[in-house]
């Protein structure tokens, strides 16, 4: 008779499998320094572009649907370090499409753990950390000069929000990749990650009212910038914060559950 | 002339031929990847620069009211969807992993299967642009653009071509340095964020800062994506189009001198034996 093991312990192991995962992405990345800087350079660059973008269209607006300059910063800040989050450790995403093909995740099946999170966790990024950090820098700026970083609220709000961007990242991209496991060379994921792309780094108030919510709740891909930064900087009451976070973590539950059953009709046995 | 030259041509269309095929065999990506990439970005934009029309009490800005905006962002959508991306070429590929010589002892030059694939791309989606014009009209006609005239679409389509010319030899030079570097993707997505930026793909150039105008004159992303469609919208005339023709004509120049050095340099280097 088998005895399931409690949350703790499984908790733990998988943090030991993260943390083996980083040591390897580490001993790659110092035997490819090129890289390293190459993708530090790229991620900045995208950081200065959007916030080119925004720095310009400010010049000619006081207010874009009723975010000001720093309350845009604030969420550019979380769109950066959500997006770090992803390039740190779901890399592999990119690649889900052409891997399912190749009939690469068998391996991955037949391992004692959740085949979701030892196949979309296997590639760590190190240059990504540095990202994260030059992300987390700008988000803080974007506080303080929004006049928010020292408020005492923020020792708690800063870390929950930063990490429900990172979680609204993980729900959107694996339910975006069970497209792909239904139907298979669509390559639906990537199709869907670059449509709602559009839509990560806006105030979802530019947004009808139904169109808010669906990206709110549904696809929540305004839970990696608008929620969070809404939270951060005061613009959403406590109590609703609570219930978005609650049910945040109900839907990634369902997505991981329809990822699951979803990875049933993937006959390949390739690998 | 001799056959050799007449045979030229007829190898780019059989690979041309090859390449859509290819494209074409998974139809639900396929469509997917052709009709709807590309098209969210402009509703959203659309929408946020309603907003800052709103918050401006409907001012124009640099001679652009919303209208004139949306249509702005309509054709240079449209216009993006000609240009090459920057993982139309495997060039890199088959540096890293040294089957480039089953290539290189075929008789016609390495370029040939470049611009086969390049001339294949554009033909599928010049027939996707008008598809997706000939729907916008008919079902919104209230917001869709229309050439301001004919000879200005004309102008605004010869641009756009020479400027995609100059997007696909730049793509063919950053993948030639997978023949010195390990890695070129990142080099290969920096050069779509600079070029969504420089074309002003988000943000028409004319309603940037000065200096920022003044040096994106100078670099062919602009005279690929927003100076066709300020052709298109009436707001640049004949004289804009010459100076426009002007750089990209030293563009291609430039670029194809840099291509054909990096691809002798880099294959004079080259070690690799795969078939």
């Amino acid at each position: 008779m088998s005895v399931r093991p409690g949350v703790l312990p499984t908790a733990l192991r998988y943090l030991r499998i993260a943390g083996h995962h980083a040591r390897v992405g580490a001993v790659r990345k110092s035997q490819f320094r090129v890289e390293f800087a190459a993708q530090v350079v790229m991620d900045c660059l995208w950081y200065a572009i959007h916030v080119g973008v925004f720095e310009i269209l400010f010049l000619h607006a006081d207010d874009i649907a009723g975010w000001a300059r720093g309350d845009i910063r604030v969420l550019l800040g979380f769109l950066f370090v959500s997006d770090a989050f992803m390039m740190m450790w779901m890399g592999q995403h990119w690649r889900f499409g052409r891997d399912l093909k190749d009939g690469k995740l068998d391996p991955f099946r037949v391992r004692p753990g959740s085949t979701l999170y030892l196949y979309m966790f296997q590639q760590f990024s190190l240059e990504a950390v540095l990202n994260f950090a030059i992300g987390t820098g700008y988000l803080c700026w974007a506080l303080h000069r929004a006049g928010r970083l020292f408020e005492p609220e923020m020792l708690i709000v800063l870390p929950v929000t930063m990490l429900l961007a990172c979680w609204a990242r993980v729900i959107t991209l694996v339910g975006f990749s069970i497209g792909e496991l239904l139907i298979l060379n669509s390559d639906l994921s990537k199709t869907f990650d670059r449509m709602f792309a559009a839509a990560t780094d806006r105030p979802l108030d530019v947004f009808t009212k139904r169109v808010q919510l669906m990206l709110l709740y549904l696809v929540p891909v305004g839970a990696m910038t608008h929620a969070p930064a809404s939270v951060a900087l005061g613009r959403t009451p406590p109590l609703m914060a609570v219930v978005h976070g609650a049910w945040m973590l109900a839907l990634g539950m369902l997505v991981f559950a329809a990822w699951t059953r979803g990875l049933r009709r993937y006959e390949s046995a390739m690998g | 002339m001799s056959t050799a030259v007449l045979r030229w041509p007829r190898l780019v269309a059989v690979a041309a031929g090859y390449e859509l095929r290819k494209a074409t065999a998974f139809r639900v990506g396929f469509l997917l990847r052709e009709v709807m990439v590309g098209l969210p970005r402009p509703v959203v934009m659309s929408l946020v620069y309603l907003a800052i029309f709103r918050s401006r009490g409907g001012e124009p800005i640099a001679g652009y009211d919303f209208d004139g905006m949306v249509a702005y962002l309509i054709l240079v959508a449209l216009m993006m969807k000609l240009v090459p991306h920057e993982w139309l070429l495997d060039l890199a590929d088959q540096i890293f992993e040294g089957y480039v010589t089953k290539f290189l002892v075929m008789p016609f030059p390495y370029f040939t299967m470049v611009l086969a694939r390049w001339l294949q791309y554009v033909a599928v989606q010049a027939g996707v642009v008008l598809v997706l014009w000939t729907a916008g009209a008919l079902l919104l006609p209230r917001w869709w653009p229309a050439p301001a005239t004919g000879l200005a679409f004309a102008q605004a389509a010869l641009l756009a071509l020479l400027g995609g010319y100059c997007f696909i030899l730049t793509y063919f030079i950053l993948n030639a340095l997978a023949f010195w570097l390990d890695v070129v993707w990142t080099l290969l997505i920096m050069m779509r964020f600079i070029t969504g930026f420089v074309g002003g793909l988000l943000v028409p150039i004319s309603i940037m800062p000065g200096p920022l105008r003044s040096l994106f004159h100078w670099a062919f992303p602009y005279w690929t994506l927003s100076a066709p469609v300020e052709l298109m919208l009436g707001r640049l005339g004949t004289a804009d189009f010459v100076g426009g023709l002007k750089v990209l004509l030293l563009s291609v120049v430039l670029l194809q001198l840099l291509a054909t050095v990096t691809w002798r340099r880099g294959l004079a280097r080259h070690q690799g034996v795969g078939m």
